[in-house]
């Protein structure tokens, strides 16, 4: 498992993309055998290699990640030290049944409600590409989390669409510096 | 970069961050704008298929237009059936369909493609995808083709084949070792891991077999129709022959390049040949297919960008496996489901969506607005991050009052245009059913009042009421001095208020007034003052009373504002008792302090000292037709427009009366040139006359009504649909919107039937809305103009003998009037109002001018009613049973969520349901809280039916319970739910019930009740404490069954709410006597699990005990819960009780009683 972040400054979103673009590019060209492809939610397959890939970009930060196949890896980064303070997103992303763990988590390490905000997408943004599948963030729950694991479960829906790609849980783990939150989730194909 | 190269090692593990420079290098690849379109073959056809895309793409739809038309002529039902109602598709023609709608589906969805320039290079297929490939080349027409393919598929289904394809993931060469040539047909070479091949039925799973010893895969393709592509097909080879010598099919050259996989060669301009395209068609069916080197051939030809085109994307997997780079994607990627028609729809008409978008995007973002396209991209154009996405679609929801729930993905939004979208149609099939359903049941209503007590269950321990008393002249004449007095005391604390109408402000003598002196000096004063309150007091918490006398229209006006203000505050509660008869101050408080405890009627009279409820009932209806003809005269103000000209139009096409329409629009406007235009058209109706005048003046209504009464010498209906809107909060109202629109609905209204007293008309009918008898949440002015207008025209009614004035409350109409802009249909919609179309507005139209109720009647359907008249209640008032409300109302009324907290340190009595360290919530709690619901729904009776526990409600210390309340066809469904489903049921209204008594039989003995709850219930057992120990004496009648008396005296307080303390410990009570009943007769103790239904009684009066008779019926019981006079009080029938435990030994003491 390789999970790497850069940093480039002065990035638009097209640098953001062409960077990305560059790294896959310069991962799959090294490999005569390779091409990629899209999968409908737009989760890039790098195929005839025995890896599997996932990118995210924030604002001059690239977040790359490949594991070996049968493994599945979807990864986020977001930054948190936004301003913004919308309590319409806090709802979107944090189910009912998880407002006790995640206020634990808020006072064991003393995060504003934004960040804690922040930390929670990404995790859930890491998950949902992990399974090639949209952002519904309110059908997994958050059972337990600290800064060392993260508990989840998904609601029926989301379990059949795991189990219906025979994808079994490995880890999810996040990892916050200064500015941003980085997550990571693997699964492994039965 | 270097860092990751293909040799990825493992042992590398970790996780790794830095500082890295990037360098960016001109891109020397392949030209991706080079595409090859693929067409799919029928693999992934199903009914249904990309339902979307023809739902909401006009080219897509047109296309299955013609190809509709080709089936009718064939004697089919419409192809396009498969896609929107595959029901309807006869099963023995199946494929046929499914073939002939997946043709037309690849061709429609190709010239989307092409409309939006995305025009490919070359364009090949795989197997049944040549068809849709000939056409999109260019090389045959699509009607051509289309009766090809229904000959094809007639031929296929007329014979069963004894082939069958086995799919293998294998080459060529590897099956060629394991299988003999001649036992089977190459059928499909989809890529060097899958091969297809076809082999006789009788020997395929000997093959199957084979294959899989050799160590591949194999697979029986028992759902594919037919053995394709093999010899097996050669009968139906035959019949297309024939076909092509008999018909002659126009053969074109292709417009863009068309690689063919039946004659593995590229068609073009330069070498088109139209034997090749007659050996496609005759041998499509009978040739393999060769994928492998379609897309090698293509692929060499420079172009590596392939698209598929079918119901999924299927054949690009293939792509990977063939060529070693390569970029494989579906069409979906390039065409949204749901935008390009809808995007130009909003470009053009810029959509006022559009604009509340940007808005928000440029308040979130900082973006200049002006720069903005309905087109943009979110991520791409405006390098709008998700985060930043979710937060400017979240804030359009919410400010649209749209309800954001659990299955709402940011992901389905790329585009501003697909937001719009969203916002303009709810989409959801459900929806549009319902508002179906629910229009259909809209009926005139009027209003009766019914005798109603309140029962002294509802009513708590006496408060000492000291209310704030304000008469409406004090807040005229004093006040700032009133003002000051209300302002200190309702920031704070909820205080009672009452205001009374002290009859000496607004004038009774109606025909004689000064209705805009009335207006200034009185009515406006009286809002001023609230308005004033409203802006500068931000939490309003008050218990408002209105004491009116008598319904002098501006009295009843200022009811209906209340009513509407009420709905704009949060923690408040309204309601309007009017007595008929004088009362002393004394009795009005003490009158107040009762009716506090029965919030939901929200205006109850008063007349010799009995209490009436107002109730709708339906309006009665006249039998005889209407009699208007090519002579009736029809007088409309406000005729010109809305739903006064909708209406019209209809009277007009079914009686070519005389018409004359009063408007202030000048005759030149567009809208109103129009619409008379389109009046005189329609049915050549050449008395059809506008007038422009300003009704505010009274001199003018007379002379035009004069005018016309003397032309004709009648006038047999004067329709008054005058008035305007100024839809916002009363905090954000402005003070001249106030005053235009009291105004522009009182003062023409006024003129329009104080003229009637002079001109006459037979009939007249005056447009109100049915928001005046509810309130409306940002219409305080517009319901209290429109209230004032319903009592206005019942008092010309009682004063003008010759005429007959009714006032017709309309619910919303379907984008006509008041409901022409798309946020608010949307909204409504959202909340499942029914909406009126102009058909049934026009029949409801018909009956109420041939009516015999001359009173104001309301236009709705009942379960709507639920909802209107659901925001009017004092839900705080309940927090303590049924928790606060946790969705935001006016989002969607139709499903409403509460939350409520259940802790061992606010509700101590659950310590007394404990099993093994877990607290139980009692089910009877869960049937208190939704009857508690139920009854801020219905002011009626109600029927809980289907009362199901799924799972128990437990708790450790505490735990959230969600109420979801949801209105359906007879009523409302509701469930609670903690992390599970925990108790659901239905409720649906009921007629007031009658009260039922019974005889209790006598007794002869008495159970011991220590015996009972002693042994039985032992520690860490639920009711092992006191406090749901309730069964106080438990006997045996004659017949052995039992009775149990409970003291009311003797019973908890759990909640503080009276009336429900004492339903849950009687729905507890009717559990004990099951469990007990069934621990006596079978020494098993039992447990309720479902009640098919629960009727309670409110109006029966409360004694001092309860007598609970349980009654054993099989696996059911029901249950009598009586007062001492043997009046029914609640009644459980149905209960499912279930084995908890059963007993060796017997336990309960009997003790026989002297006789």
């Amino acid at each position: 498992m390789i999970i790497a972040a850069t940093k480039i400054e002065n990035m638009n979103y097209s640098h953001q993309r062409a960077a990305a673009n560059s790294l896959f590019n310069k991962i799959v060209q090294d490999d005569d055998n390779s091409s990629i492809t899209h999968t409908e939610t737009g989760r890039p397959i790098i195929n005839k290699m025995n890896v599997d890939i996932s990118l995210s970009h924030k604002e001059d930060i690239v977040y790359v990640g490949l594991v070996e196949k049968p493994f599945r890896i979807g990864l986020d980064v977001e930054w948190i030290k936004s301003e913004t303070k919308n309590k319409l997103i806090y709802d979107y992303v944090i189910s009912k049944g998880e407002e006790k763990s995640i206020k634990k988590f808020i006072d064991e390490n003393n995060y504003s409600k934004e960040e804690i905000t922040r930390i929670i997408w990404s995790i859930k943004e890491a998950f949902f590409k992990c399974i090639d599948y949209k952002f519904l963030p309110r059908k997994i729950t958050i059972k337990d989390i600290n800064l060392n694991n993260v508990d989840i479960k998904p609601d029926a829906l989301i379990s059949r669409i795991i189990s219906k790609q025979n994808l079994n849980f490995h880890e999810i783990k996040f990892i916050i510096t200064k500015e941003y939150v980085f997550s990571y989730c693997i699964m492994k194909e039965l | 970069m270097k860092m990751y190269n293909n040799k990825i090692k493992t042992s590398s593990s970790g996780t790794y961050f830095g500082r890295y420079k990037a360098k960016i290098d001109e891109y020397q690849g392949i030209d991706p704008s080079k595409r090859c379109i693929i067409f799919a073959g029928q693999g992934g056809a199903s009914p249904g298929m990309l339902k979307e895309y023809y739902n909401n793409h006009q080219i897509v739809k047109d296309i299955f237009m013609l190809a509709d038309k080709l089936a009718k002529n064939k004697g089919l039902s419409p192809i396009s059936h498969f896609i929107t109602k595959p029901n309807n598709i006869p099963i023995e023609f199946f494929y046929c369909y499914q073939n002939l709608c997946l043709f037309t589906l690849e061709v429609a969805i190709f010239n989307v493609l092409k409309k939006k320039n995305y025009i490919p290079e070359v364009i090949t297929s795989h197997s049944f995808g040549e068809y849709a490939g000939l056409v999109c080349s260019g090389i045959i027409s699509f009607s051509d083709m289309f009766n090809f393919i229904f000959i094809r598929e007639k031929a296929c289904q007329d014979k069963e084949r004894s082939g069958i394809m086995i799919v293998t993931n294998t080459d060529e060469k590897s099956i060629l070792k394991i299988i003999k040539k001649d036992e089977f047909y190459f059928a499909n070479y989809n890529s060097p891991k899958q091969t297809v091949i076809v082999a006789d039925k009788n020997k395929c799973e000997k093959i199957k077999d084979n294959i899989k010893k050799a160590g591949f895969k194999a697979k029986i393709l028992d759902n594919i129709p037919q053995p394709y592509h093999s010899p097996f097909m050669n009968d139906v080879k035959d019949k297309l022959d024939l076909y092509l010598q008999k018909k002659k099919i126009k053969v074109n050259t292709p417009e863009i390049k068309f690689y063919s996989s039946v004659i593995k060669k590229q068609l073009s301009n330069k070498n088109f040949n139209k034997k090749d395209i007659d050996f496609i068609l005759r041998n499509q069916i009978t040739e393999p297919v060769d994928f492998i080197s379609s897309i090698r051939s293509i692929k060499e030809d420079g172009i590596n960008n392939f698209i598929e085109i079918g119901p999924k994307p299927l054949y690009i997997s293939f792509i990977p496996d063939i060529l070693d780079e390569a970029k494989a994607s579906f069409f979906t990627r390039y065409i949204d489901a749901k935008t390009t028609k809808r995007k130009d729809e909003v470009k053009g008409k810029k959509s006022p969506f559009f604009s509340k978008i940007s808005e928000i995007i440029g308040r979130i973002t900082g973006y200049e607005i002006e720069k903005i396209s309905v087109e943009d991209k979110f991520q791409e154009d405006l390098g709008i991050d998700s985060i930043k996405k979710a937060e400017i679609l979240l804030t359009v929801l919410d400010e649209s009052n749209i309800k954001v729930d659990d299955d709402f993905s940011i992901s389905d939004f790329t585009n501003i245009s697909q937001v719009v979208d969203y916002i303009e149609k709810p989409k959801d099939k459900e929806i549009i059913d319902e508002e179906k359903r629910i229009s259909s049941n809209i009926q005139r209503y009027k209003v009766r009042y019914i005798r109603k007590d309140i029962p002294d269950l509802y009513i708590e321990s006496s408060e000492n009421t000291n209310p704030i008393i304000v008469s409406l002249s004090e807040i005229i004449k004093d006040s700032e001095e009133i003002y000051s007095k209300i302002r200190k005391e309702i920031g704070n604390k909820r205080e009672n208020i009452v205001i009374y109408d002290d009859q000496n402000i607004f004038n009774d003598e109606i025909e004689n007034l000064n209705a805009k002196n009335e207006i200034n000096s009185r009515l406006i004063p009286v809002i001023d003052f609230f308005y004033s309150l409203i802006k500068e007091v931000k939490e309003i918490r008050w218990s408002l009373f209105f004491i009116t006398f008598n319904d002098n229209p501006f009295v009843c006006g200022l009811h209906s504002f209340f009513m509407s203000l009420n709905k704009e505050l949060k923690e408040s509660s309204y309601k309007n008792i009017q007595f008929k008869n004088k009362i002393s101050i004394r009795e009005m408080i003490d009158i107040i302090a009762k009716e506090q405890y029965q919030p939901i009627e929200v205006k109850v009279i008063y007349e010799k000292r009995k209490r009436y409820v107002e109730r709708l009932i339906p309006c009665k209806e006249d039998k005889n037709s209407l009699d208007y003809n090519e002579d009736s005269i029809i007088v409309a103000f406000g005729g010109s427009k809305g739903i006064t000209y909708s209406l019209i139009e209809g009277i007009n096409k079914d009686f070519k009366p005389f018409i004359y329409l009063i408007g202030r629009s000048k005759k030149e406007d567009k809208i109103v040139s129009n619409n008379i235009k389109k009046l005189r058209d329609s049915n050549n109706n050449a008395n059809v006359e506008y007038i422009q005048a300003d009704a505010m003046d009274y001199n003018n209504v007379l002379k035009i009504l004069s005018k016309i009464k003397n032309r004709h010498n009648r006038i047999d209906l004067l329709i008054n649909g005058t008035g305007s809107m100024l839809d916002s909060l009363l905090k954000n109202k402005l003070e001249k919107n106030i005053k235009f629109e009291l105004y522009n609905k009182i003062l023409p209204s006024f003129n329009i039937l104080k003229s009637a007293m002079i001109t006459k008309p037979k009939r007249v009918i005056n447009f109100t809305s049915i928001v005046s008898r509810y309130g409306n949440k940002g219409q305080t002015v517009y319901t209290c103009a429109n209230e004032i207008i319903n009592y206005l025209s019942e008092y010309f009614n009682k004063i003008n003998k010759k005429t007959s004035s009714s006032a017709i409350n309309w619910g919303p109409w379907d984008r006509i009037g008041m409901t022409s802009e798309r946020r608010v249909i949307f909204n409504l919609k959202r909340q499942k109002i029914p909406l009126i179309n102009p058909e049934k507005g026009l029949e409801l139209f018909y009956k109420e001018i041939t009516g015999i109720d001359n009173c104001s009647t309301y236009i709705l359907d009942k379960i709507s009613e639920i909802n209107y008249k659901f925001q009017h209640n004092d839900i705080q008032k309940y927090k303590n049973i049924i928790g606060n409300i946790s969705t935001k109302l006016g989002g969607n009324l139709s499903s409403v969520e509460f939350l409520r907290t259940f802790s061992l340190d606010e509700d101590s009595y659950l310590k007394d349901h404990k099993i093994k360290g877990l607290y139980y919530v009692p089910a009877a709690m869960g049937i208190s809280m939704f009857a508690c619901v139920a009854r801020l729904y219905f002011d009626e009776e109600f029927i809980i039916n289907n009362f199901d526990i799924k799972n128990p409600i437990i708790l450790k210390d505490k735990v959230d319970v969600r109420i979801n309340t949801m209105t359906r066809k007879n009523g409302i469904h509701m469930d609670i739910s903690t992390n599970v489903k925990n108790y659901s049921c239905d409720i649906e209204r009921s007629q007031d019930q009658e009260v039922i008594k019974r005889k209790i039989k006598k007794f002869s003995s008495e159970i011991l009740i220590n015996s009972l709850y002693s042994e039985y219930y032992f520690k860490d057992s639920i009711r092992f404490g006191p406090k749901f120990q309730n069964m106080h004496s438990v006997f045996l009648d004659t017949d052995n069954n039992f009775i149990i008396k409970t003291n009311n005296l003797r019973l908890s307080e759990y909640t503080g709410e009276h009336l429900y303390d004492r339903l849950i410990q009687w729905f507890d009570l009717g559990f004990q006597a099951l469990g007990y009943f069934t621990l006596y007769k079978h020494r098993i103790q039992s447990l309720p699990s479902s009640i098919d239904k629960i009727r309670i009684f409110f109006n029966v009066k409360e004694t001092e005990n309860v007598i609970i008779i349980p009654e054993i019926k099989s696996v059911k019981g029901d249950v009598m819960i009586l007062n001492d006079l043997g009046e029914v009080m609640m009644l459980m029938e149905g209960v499912t009780h279930g084995k908890a435990k059963t007993y060796d030994e017997d336990k309960i003491i009997v003790k026989k009683l002297k006789q």
